[in-house]
């Protein structure tokens, strides 16, 4: 569904490549975690599918045509929410239904739907300000949900959070997406997190490249028993860690 | 032993320091500690010494009795008609200032070839003391309801338009971000994002717009009208009726209060709702990597508009290769000062040279005056010295006084009722009584400039004081430090990089003070040239002196906005 072929940027004159050459093929449904530390052009990469940045060469195919720059099939979750302080959180919701040109009244019936879905329907007309964190990231959820994308791309949204909330959201999300049939793609730096909400996961290091690519074998739906007691979960966590490991003490490139 | 050095008292020596403030009957808890009783008290005794003591200079003083019955008898008959005119003249203008002054603010903001091209002239424009131009704006409109609408914009739409180009440059690139990932068109970025994300700076630009505004609407009326208030208040210090003076005075102050009351309430009204806590912190932004615009994807094109929108695609692809180019910005804006003389040029060539002087008249005028019989410089040195001895005088009272105002609760209560009153005050309305106490030289103008720029001082330092995060002062009282030593190590470098703004701020004031002075009244520096010039008809000449000043604003906005960075390193650069 997603491909990324060779992709790879440059900031303006730097000399080190934020990525180099990431290749990358998402099938329908799934939902793949890009990890790595910070600084290994996940996040590049995220929003260069987004189209929000222009990628040095490369290219990136969504059902098999290119898609650089920002479409209406593709839908972004903010690490740091980006919602408008000046709106409600019914129009926050509302904002990529107004920017498609809908009605007033249509958008607005849409964003009760997606407001109930994430649980926030008796907050309709407060301000971000008002809101918590977690609530907050729901109403980021929601507006991208709203929009009805193909693709739902994630840049650590669960980052700004404190753990407690970040472990519910991380469990309304699975919920919420089940029977979506979305493909999203995740940033986290979180192993468990990726663990727990991914088909695959994607190990990047610096320079922006691809080390390792696991598929998560544990059973869906991960919230009906307990995922950390597998066996599984421990070896995959332990296999990653030290992946991670190695690359951080091996000076980069000489791998 | 840096604690000892730094003049801390040892614990012991002075354990209840933290009381000091509370005790007695200016404490918050008795009754001279609330701060309605303590503004009541000092607005009293202030005017029952006003009576004691101006009831024997009636005709340099007058007294709040002498307003009172100066009221009865002219409030209705004159004074309020003349508002009226002023009314007419200021509404109309200042309405023209924000309908052009925001969308030009977010076009500079937005467009960057509009910001190449204007910036200089705007910057210049709103650094420059306007009175300069008057004369100038004498000669092309006559004494009319034009001029004085003309003046009122030019004193207020440059205040407008650099905050709101300061505050649509400042939207948070995030938030574009997501009106970018969600594929809105350039018009919904303009009017969901970037608009009501700039509206606080529009907001503080209406507001000194306003301020500025109201300067010039009484200032031409005062230098070149028979109506208006201005004009009344000339006539009554001639008839030397300063009850009725007063009463204008008042009257034009309790407008500019309802006035800014009004668009403070707008402003809440605009963005209180969702300002409850502060949503972006600079950390925040630190945080945004920064990249291009990617391409973006336009909606459905409209049949027949394909070739329109390549066509401007590609003058604006041209136009962008160019103003990245190091040179590009320097071209264009060659281009524009091009434009600007050439048009001048055409349109002097058509109207009479008593009206417009052509700018090769000009040219050879600097030349003659400024190298040939010098006769610029004396004057320019007079101005430069009432500009510095000005600015210093307001700057030595004004930051111990807004260091109190700041600290002491009590004193800013007794003192606010004045502060607010004569900075909301467009204060050019004294300039016809300090005459009457001062005469018209050097003495004069030096009180006009500290008037004008005091308040910058006063109020930035005060906030400054505010602003320090009571944390810091608890370390402080924790270990015991005094009142002084908390002053010295806290509260003043705390308050520092507002004092350096307000600073800043006053000299630029100070210049506007300067000239104001010069030309409504002393003959002497590069204002009193205008005005001797203006009154012999020498328009060529005249513009002499207009461009020194222009020159003087330029570089002291320059000046200033680079020391205060080297001053205060650690603060952002945008107070």
């Amino acid at each position: 569904m997603l491909v990324l072929e060779n992709l790879q940027k440059t900031y303006g004159q730097s000399a080190k490549p934020a990525l180099a050459g990431m290749n990358l093929e998402v099938k329908h449904g799934e939902l793949v975690s890009l990890l790595g530390p910070s600084g290994c052009g996940k996040t590049t990469a995220l929003r260069i599918v987004g189209g929000l940045l222009e990628p040095s060469g490369g290219n990136v195919l969504v059902d098999g045509h290119a898609s650089l720059g920002p479409s209406r099939e593709k839908a972004m979750v903010f690490q740091l929410f980006n919602l408008f302080p000046w709106r409600t959180a019914e129009a926050n919701v509302a904002f990529g239904l107004e920017a498609q040109g809908m009605r007033k009244r249509e958008r607005l019936a849409i964003a009760k739907d997606y407001l109930n879905l994430v649980g926030l329907a008796d907050k309709a007309q407060s301000y971000p300000s008002q809101l918590s964190g977690g609530q907050n990231q729901r109403l980021g959820l929601a507006r991208a949900l709203a929009i009805e994308p193909k693709l739902l791309l994630m840049d650590e949204p669960f980052g700004a959070l404190d753990a407690l909330t970040r472990e519910h959201l991380q469990v309304m999300l699975q919920d919420v997406c089940a029977d979506r049939n979305l493909t999203i793609l995740f940033v986290t730096h979180s192993i468990d997190e990726a663990i727990f909400l991914s088909d695959r996961i994607v190990l990047m290091t610096t320079p922006g490249r691809v080390i390792a690519d696991y598929v998560v074998d544990l059973p869906q739906p991960r919230t009906s028993y307990d995922w950390r007691a597998t066996p599984r979960y421990s070896e995959l966590r332990t296999s990653i860690w030290d992946q991670l490991q190695a690359e951080q003490t091996q000076p980069a490139g000489s791998a | 032993m840096v604690s000892i050095k730094s003049g801390a008292t040892p614990p012991r020596a002075k354990a209840p320091a933290r009381t000091v403030r509370t005790a007695g009957l200016t404490g918050p808890q008795g009754w001279l500690g609330r701060p309605v009783v303590q503004r009541v008290l000092s607005v009293l005794a202030v005017l029952g010494l006003w009576q004691l003591i101006g009831s024997h200079y009636p005709y340099s003083m007058s007294s709040p009795r002498a307003i009172v019955s100066g009221a009865g008898n002219s409030l209705f008959s004159q004074v309020f008609p003349s508002f009226g005119q002023t009314l007419a003249s200021f509404g109309l203008g200042f309405a023209i200032s924000v309908l052009v002054g925001v969308p030009v603010g977010i076009a500079m903001a937005r467009i960057r070839v509009i910001r190449v091209a204007i910036e200089p002239y705007v910057l210049m424009l709103y650094s420059m003391p306007m009175l300069a131009l008057i004369p100038v704006l004498v000669i092309v409109f006559g004494i009319s309801f034009e001029l004085r609408v003309t003046g009122v914009v030019l004193f207020g739409i440059f205040a407008i338009i650099v905050n709101t180009f300061t505050g649509a440059s400042r939207v948070d690139p995030a938030l574009e971000d997501v009106g970018r990932a969600f594929v809105a068109s350039p018009w919904k970025r303009l009017t969901a994002i970037i608009f009501p994300g700039s509206l606080r700076y529009i907001f503080a630009g209406i507001r000194i717009g306003f301020g500025h505004g109201m300067i010039g609407a009484v200032v031409i009326e005062i230098e070149a009208s028979a109506v208006g208030m201005g004009n009344l208040l000339t006539q009554y210090i001639q008839a030397l009726q300063l009850g009725k003076f007063f009463v204008v005075v008042i009257v034009l102050g309790i407008f500019s209060i309802i006035c800014s009351l009004l668009i403070r309430a707008a402003e809440r009204w605009c963005t209180e709702p969702w300002q409850r806590k502060h949503h972006l912190s600079a950390s925040w932004q630190a945080r945004l990597d920064v990249g291009r615009l990617a391409p973006r994807r336009a909606g459905q094109p409209w049949p027949g508009a394909r070739a329109a929108r390549r066509a401007l695609a590609t003058a604006q692809r041209g136009l962008t290769a160019l103003l990245r180019n190091p040179a590009g910005p320097w071209l264009v804006r060659v281009v524009v000062l091009c434009l600007i003389i050439g048009a001048w040029q055409l349109e002097s060539d058509h109207v009479s040279q008593a009206v417009l002087a052509a700018p090769s008249s000009v040219a050879s005028a600097v030349y003659q005056l400024a190298v040939v019989n010098h006769q610029i410089w004396g004057p320019l040195l007079d101005s430069l010295e009432l500009l510095f001895a000005g600015w210093a005088v307001a700057v030595a009272l004004g930051i111990p006084l807004g260091l109190a105002m700041g600290r002491f609760r009590w004193f800013e209560n007794i003192t606010d009722p004045y502060v607010s009153f004569l900075y909301a005050l467009p204060h050019v309305c004294f300039v016809p009584l300090m005459v009457v106490w001062l005469g018209f030289g050097f003495k004069f103008g030096l009180a006009y400039v500290v008037l004008s720029a005091i308040f910058a001082v006063i109020i930035n330092t005060m906030q400054g004081v505010k602003s320090i995060d009571p944390e810091y002062i608890a370390a402080g009282r924790s270990f015991c430090a005094s009142e002084r030593t908390i002053m010295r190590t806290i509260i003043i470098p705390g308050a520092t990089p507002f004092m350096v703004a307000g600073a800043r701020l006053a000299f630029s004031v100070s210049w506007i003070g300067v000239i104001v002075s010069e030309v409504l009244s002393s003959q002497t520096g590069l204002g009193g040239m205008i005005d001797t010039f203006s009154n012999n008809y020498q328009v060529a000449d005249m513009f002499v002196p207009v461009l020194f000043i222009a020159a003087i604003s330029v570089l002291i906005l320059q000046i200033s906005t680079r020391y205060q960075q080297r001053l205060t390193p650690w603060a952002s650069t945008s107070l």
